[in-house]
């Protein structure tokens, strides 16, 4: 359990896992271990509309949607039990990218695998379907979908900040109707017991889009740009996501006063953090601005 | 707590199947436990190292993170569906065999799966989009190198063949 990968888990999730115990499994050999095998029993819905779905959410409170599974189950395995599974894979039209007046709308079921292969979005959103493509390997993406990178909530996850700094709307359905709501307004300002059909992400001629994960779980940082106004998303240094937008000019300094302390553990201390926020964004910038968009 | 059972139809290596699971089992344990298939391999449990990869419609999967129930109504495909009725092996079973692709062979069915897919989706993919998609399972023996070059192999053997 403590090889790099399981310790990245265990960092961008520790406030997931229960003590050792309940949920834990002793095999033959002596070894203990966390195991799907501990995944308590639930019941499962599979609504075939989207209101069917808040319907079934607001009728159990211990329930969840399940989309492709992958971190819900890990959480399950974790020991966060569920009543009820909702199964979206019965429900239509929440796959779907298409082209409206002034936005691209991607369905929240629609797989990292779907927006990397979409022809509309490397037509009209080529940087980001370019900086989506580095999510996870490919058994993650065919299987993970945007949605779910977006409700899972997590920060080292790379779909909330790339759609905060795109100036993306994500479309829930609640009990009372429609809700839009600014994915940089962040994980906390999502309605509660809703459905997350579809994000809109806007289409301007002169907007660019830079992405850099290479010093991820410590810090991700991705930057939209549309001519001198800048819009910053710093992911994994923070419980979620910190967003700030202003004039290209004035970013050193806004982060510098603006961005609240990093986390400090072994992985990466709070200073180095904060330094390589600011080293990430100048230098995300200055590619942009030379037309070097990677 | 209540748990529920679901009934589950599906293709496994070109058989029709059917089966009550509980909602809570997971593919790996109805293809080993209940299929005798355990050419998939249960390894990090966490959906990261591919060990348990099978096909559900022509996609690679973690079996350890999948529910059974997921599988309904598809054509799932095992390692051990690969070889042809009289054993001749699949061309990224044999390539694997030519170039020593493996030393414990733990990883082995999910690597070979995985690169089923890659030439199934791709029948001539090149060195770059090889390491890109087989960079998706971990293998703690090999170095990869030869797993590479196994794919590699496997696409120009496919390739002449179909000629
Ligand atoms: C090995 C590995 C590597 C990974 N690498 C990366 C990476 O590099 N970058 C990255 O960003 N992510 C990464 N991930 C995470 C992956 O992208 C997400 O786990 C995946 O996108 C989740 O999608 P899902 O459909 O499986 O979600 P699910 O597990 O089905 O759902 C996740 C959560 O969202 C809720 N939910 C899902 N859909 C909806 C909806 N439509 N409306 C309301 N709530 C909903 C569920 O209730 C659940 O709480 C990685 C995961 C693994 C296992
Ligand atoms: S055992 Fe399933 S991905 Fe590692
Ligand atoms: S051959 Fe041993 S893990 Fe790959």
């Amino acid at each position: 359990m403590h090889s790099s990968l399981a310790r990245f888990f265990i960092d961008k999730a520790a406030s997931d896992f229960e003590p050792a115990g309940m949920y834990t499994h002793a095999t033959d050999a002596g070894w203990i271990s966390r195991t799907h095998r501990a995944i308590a029993p639930f019941r499962l819905q599979q609504p075939t509309t989207p209101s069917e779905v808040v319907q079934a959410l607001i009728e159990s409170e211990d329930s969840s949607i399940i989309a492709g599974g992958i971190d819900l189950v890990r959480r399950m395995r974790s020991g966060n039990s569920q009543d009820t599974l909702i199964d979206l894979s019965a429900v239509s039209g929440l796959r779907e990218i298409e082209d409206h007046a002034g936005f691209i709308r991607i369905g929240a079921l629609a797989t990292h695998w779907d927006v990397e292969t979409s022809p509309l979005l490397a037509a009209r959103l080529p940087a980001f379907q370019a900086a989506w493509k580095t999510i996870g390997n490919v058994r993650i993406r065919m299987t993970g979908t945007v949605g779910g990178n977006l409700m899972a909530a997590e920060r080292a996850y790379d779909g909330p900040v790339l759609l905060g700094v795109s100036g993306a709307k994500l479309v829930f359905l609640t009990d009372g109707g429609e809700v839009k709501i600014a994915a940089s307004d962040g994980a906390g300002s999502y309605p509660s017991r809703a459905l997350l059909t579809a994000i809109e992400i806007p289409v301007m001629p002169n907007a660019q889009l830079g992405f850099d994960r290479t010093l991820k779980p410590v810090v991700s940082v991705a930057v939209g740009l549309v001519d001198q106004d800048v819009s910053v998303g710093v992911g994994c240094a923070h419980i979620s996501p910190f967003f700030w937008s202003g004039k290209v000019s004035e970013v050193e300094a806004a982060l510098a006063s603006a961005l609240p302390e990093p986390i400090d553990n072994p992985m990466g201390s709070a200073a180095y953090r904060r330094r390589m926020v600011t080293v990430l964004a100048r230098r995300l910038i200055r590619h942009l601005h030379e037309g070097d968009a990677s | 707590m209540s748990g529920e059972l679901a009934f589950v139809s599906c293709t496994v290596n070109g058989v029709a199947r059917e089966f009550h699971v509980r909602a809570e089992d997971m593919l790996i344990d109805v293809l080993r436990d209940r299929l005798a298939l355990t050419g998939a391999k249960l390894s990090c449990d966490l959906g990261a190292c591919g060990a348990c990869t099978v096909l559900m419609d022509d996609k690679p999967v973690s079996s350890c993170s999948t529910f059974a129930w997921q599988a309904g109504g598809s054509e799932i495909r095992t390692v051990e569906g690969l070889a042809g009725a009289d054993g001749t092996l699949d061309p990224v079973q044999q390539a694997f065999v030519d170039n020593s692709a493996f030393q414990c062979g733990y990883c082995t069915p999910g690597m070979i799966m995985l690169a089923r897919a890659l030439l199934d989706h791709d029948p001539s993919p090149d060195r770059d989009a090889i390491r890109a998609w087989m960079g998706a399972n971990i293998c703690r023996c090999t170095g990869y190198e030869m797993i590479i070059e196994a794919v590699e192999n496997a696409a120009a053997a496919s390739q002449e063949a179909g000629k």
